[in-house]
């Protein structure tokens, strides 16, 4: 296993990588390593997640006639 | 026109809309909608109404279009990606040491923005702008919810490549949402 630290671009690419694959448990440390000091990467898994969940909830609905501008 | 007939009609374009989001090909996705309204005439009885018309519709389009990319995903043309701009867009995000230039701030009432429709505008024309194939693979893989093996096979790229465009896609919504929807809310 790799001791090196892992940048912020690698980990946005393992995070990834984890929502299709089982991560290697080295991988896997090291990732939580990474996450416990960076917040920005926090974020970006947490976003990640819920992209999950808008697309599983994505689909055709009653809403084509929401004006655009309408919040 | 039946009532059923007519909730269909009203389906109709919702129904397009997605079809052309996942296949980005208006014959593919007619034919693909075709097959789902045909399915529902020819079997009324099978929707017994424990889900709305809409969830049951959209079940059967998603095996529509599974089935349609398994015919023809080979046979589609669909533009090449622009791999070097996408790699350049990927790399503007980071400093020479691999760390965010610009870091990512915490999304302000994610769980509220999962519950609006409008929130689900700015997602699909998110989707609608992304290149056509990282799209594809995309919403194949977090819409059809289909294993990445599956979408690896049916399209005929490599695990790689698939990792790659999954990992694209979904860095390019994070900041078409961003920017599009959680830095309007706040401002």
């Amino acid at each position: 296993m790799s001791t090196d630290k892992l940048t912020c671009k690698q980990v946005a690419r393992i995070l990834s990588d984890g929502l299709d694959a089982q991560m290697p448990p080295a991988e896997r440390t090291r990732l939580r390593l990474h996450m416990v000091v960076c917040e920005a990467c926090r974020n970006v898994e947490q976003q990640f997640d819920l992209l999950r969940r808008l697309m599983r909830k994505a689909g055709p609905a009653e809403r084509d006639d929401i004006p655009d501008d309408e919040r | 026109m039946s009532p059923l007939e007519r909730e269909l009609a009203a389906l109709h374009k919702p129904l397009l809309r997605y079809a052309k989001l996942q296949l980005r090909d208006q014959a593919a996705a007619e034919d693909a909608v075709s097959a789902t309204l045909l399915a529902i005439l020819e079997r009324p009885d099978a929707f017994r109404g424990g889900s709305s018309l809409r969830t049951y519709a959209t079940g059967i389009l998603k095996h529509k279009l599974v089935d349609q990319i398994r015919r023809c995903s080979r046979e589609v043309a669909i533009e090449p990606l622009d791999e070097q701009s996408l790699d350049e867009a990927l790399d503007s995000l980071f400093n020479e040491t691999g760390h965010w230039c610009e870091r990512p701030v915490a999304w302000v009432e994610p769980e509220r923005a999962v519950e609006q429709a409008q929130m689900m505008k700015v997602l699909e024309r998110c989707l609608e702008n992304m290149p056509a194939r990282l799209a594809r693979v995309f919403m194949m893989r977090e819409w059809l919810e289909k294993e990445t093996h599956e979408v690896c096979d049916e399209l005929g790229i490599t695990a790689n490549n698939c990792h790659v465009m999954l990992f694209r896609a979904r860095m390019l919504l994070r900041a078409c949402l961003d920017t599009n929807w959680f830095q309007r809310t706040t401002s």
